[in-house]
């Protein structure tokens, strides 16, 4: 199942946070999604799970268009993300929290979400904190627990946007251990971040948009040596390149 | 403090028709019926975050469907009672439906042109509605006013429970949720139009239901129930006794109420003096001046037990 964003352009008044952008996600790819500040990452994740609706062009999951669905229908096609600022739910549990999503599906039963929650808890290193409000959790137990929700029902694409921010260092290489794991079991993970060490690391593809437009796509020793990445990156525009 | 409150409650409200006769019951009433409207309001307020001004309204068409499938269908009056609460639940999903995709203050503003709209049209329908006169409509057992009393308070108790029920329950949760991060929630699967069509449907059902109620102990029904006036009472009890709890609101309601009684030489001043309590809760105790009186009330009692000898 192919993940496809179409010619998707996005505007804000003036300001065209997208122009154009096409790209596909592939089964099982690990694709780092970078570009400095403001280019647009997280427009086009928000784009793809319906918080936004594209100005123009089309995002489709297969052979179906999903651009028009509402965030609900979205995730429940099998795509989670998460967000750069945490969206956790405040004052709930931990263990609430997980519980949301997963009792927006209908399938799972009582000890099914129990037995889930518990597994999950020890993956994102929180077993100790079931029943604390989410309030009370740092920064970086946030993202591990935003993670932590969406795989309670086990989504096939994973959008994360920078889920190491915040993140203790040494929690972090756990981190990205498990999503190197996740990745291997058939997740289709799209990776925003700053991170460029463990972007570079973990990633086989990199994607990356600049001011809106999708400059290069390819893999990450392309993008490496690509001038107009590291002209992007410099500030400058790639045009002058 | 938390168990034997409630307790006590409860001993009072069964007990009241023993120690107050005839005024008086009647002022409890009648205080049942904002009891029910201002615990229902309250909820989809303070649990889901949505205002609602058509409140009153819904009781109105509880009260209207009511009294005449009674009077012209000939149905019994609590099957009437049930059918009003119906017709208000369908009118809600109406309005929901219409609305509640849309975020902001639409529902608001919707509702309160939607109370306008029924004011006037139960005023103009004269051949049905008796119009400004009013509909004289059938008491519960020719009036008896123990029976009322203690129909109101059944009934009172059915909708604590429910609400109570539906707030504990996974629907409850995710309503938390929503109201914590409505994006949040969206992203996480939750259909968030539907849980609020829920709720908005649910307590509709119940303002429905007080209208019926409030038309067979009164004995008559008529455009002033529908009031934007009214809805500012249900509003201010709400406030005054707390969003954030059903109970609170209740007692709000109860307590405004006889307020009310007591202020009846200010006549349309009421609402004026009712609004600037609103404004008072609102600045120094937003949770509700009962919740935060009943909170140093707690204290007070924590303080003079530790101190008692054991
Ligand atoms: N809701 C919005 N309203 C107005 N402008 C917006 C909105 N969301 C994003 N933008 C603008 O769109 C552009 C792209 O923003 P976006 O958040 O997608 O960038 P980003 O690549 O995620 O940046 P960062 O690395 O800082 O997270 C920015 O100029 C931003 O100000
Ligand atoms: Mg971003």
């Amino acid at each position: 199942m192919m993940l496809t964003v179409d010619q998707v352009t996005k505007n804000f008044g003036g300001l065209q946070a997208l122009s154009s952008v096409s790209v596909s996600f592939r089964r099982g790819e690990f694709v780092g999604l970078i570009g400095p500040n403001g280019s647009g990452k997280t427009t086009l994740i928000n784009c793809i799970t319906g918080l936004y609706r594209p100005d123009g062009g089309a995002i489709r999951l297969g052979e179906e268009t999903i651009s028009h669905l509402p965030p609900h229908r979205i995730y429940r096609r099998g795509i989670g993300r998460t967000f750069q600022i945490s969206k956790v739910f405040n004052r709930l549990s931990v263990l609430d929290n997980l519980r949301i999503p997963a009792l927006t599906e209908g399938r799972l039963r009582r000890h099914e979400v129990q037995d889930r929650s518990r597994e999950i808890l020890e993956q994102i290193k929180l077993e100790h904190h079931g029943k604390t409000n989410a309030e009370n959790l740092s920064g970086g137990q946030r993202k591990l627990l935003e993670l932590g929700m969406i795989m309670m029902t086990d989504p096939r694409f994973l959008l994360l946007d920078e889920p190491f921010g915040g993140v203790h260092p040494e929690l972090k290489s756990q981190l990205e251990d498990y999503l190197c794991r996740l990745n291997r079991e058939g997740k289709t993970i799209v990776l925003v971040s700053h991170e460029m060490p463990s972007v570079f690391r973990i990633c086989e593809r990199l994607v990356v948009l600049d001011h809106g437009v999708l400059v290069t796509d390819g893999s990450p020793e392309a993008v490496r040596s690509d001038e107009r990445v590291i002209n992007a990156y410099l500030g400058g525009s790639y045009d002058e390149a | 403090m938390k168990r034997i409150f409630p307790a006590l409650l409860v001993l009072a409200a069964l007990l009241f028709p023993f120690f107050f006769r005839d005024y008086w019951l009647y002022v409890g009433i009648i205080g049942l019926y904002y009891a029910i409207l201002a615990s229902s309001w309250s909820m989809l307020a303070g649990q889901v975050g949505l205002i609602s001004f058509a409140h009153a309204a819904f009781a109105g068409i509880g009260a209207y469907t009511s009294a005449l499938l009674v009077i012209h269908g000939g149905l019994s009056i609590p099957l009437a009672m049930a059918a009003g609460a119906l017709a208000a639940a369908v009118v809600g999903l109406g309005i929901g439906a219409l609305t509640l995709r849309m975020r902001g203050p639409y529902l608001a503003l919707t509702t309160l042109a939607f109370s306008e709209i029924l004011r006037i049209f139960i005023t103009a329908e004269y051949q049905l509605t008796q119009g400004s006169i009013g509909l004289k409509v059938p008491l519960i057992l020719d009036g008896n006013k123990l029976v009322c009393y203690y129909t109101g308070l059944a009934l009172f108790v059915l909708t604590l429970v429910v609400l109570t029920f539906l707030i504990h329950s996974r629907v409850g949760l995710l309503l938390v949720a929503m109201r914590e991060d409505e994006d949040g929630a969206a992203t996480r699967g939750v259909d968030t139009v539907a849980y609020r069509l829920i709720a908005f449907v649910v307590t509709s059902a119940f303002a429905g239901l007080a209208g019926g109620y409030y038309a067979h102990v009164v004995g008559l029904v008529s455009p002033q129930m529908v009031r934007i006036g009214e809805m500012g009472l249900i509003l201010a009890m709400s406030v005054f006794g707390g969003l954030e709890s059903l109970l609170g609101a209740a007692l709000g309601a109860i307590f405004l109420q006889t307020l009310t009684e007591y202020l009846r030489i200010f006549a349309e001043w009421r609402l004026a003096i009712f609004g600037a309590l609103v404004l008072f809760t609102l600045k120094f105790a937003p949770e509700g001046i009962l919740p935060r009186a009943y909170l140093y009330a707690e204290r007070f009692m924590d303080r003079w037990l530790s101190r008692a000898p054991r």
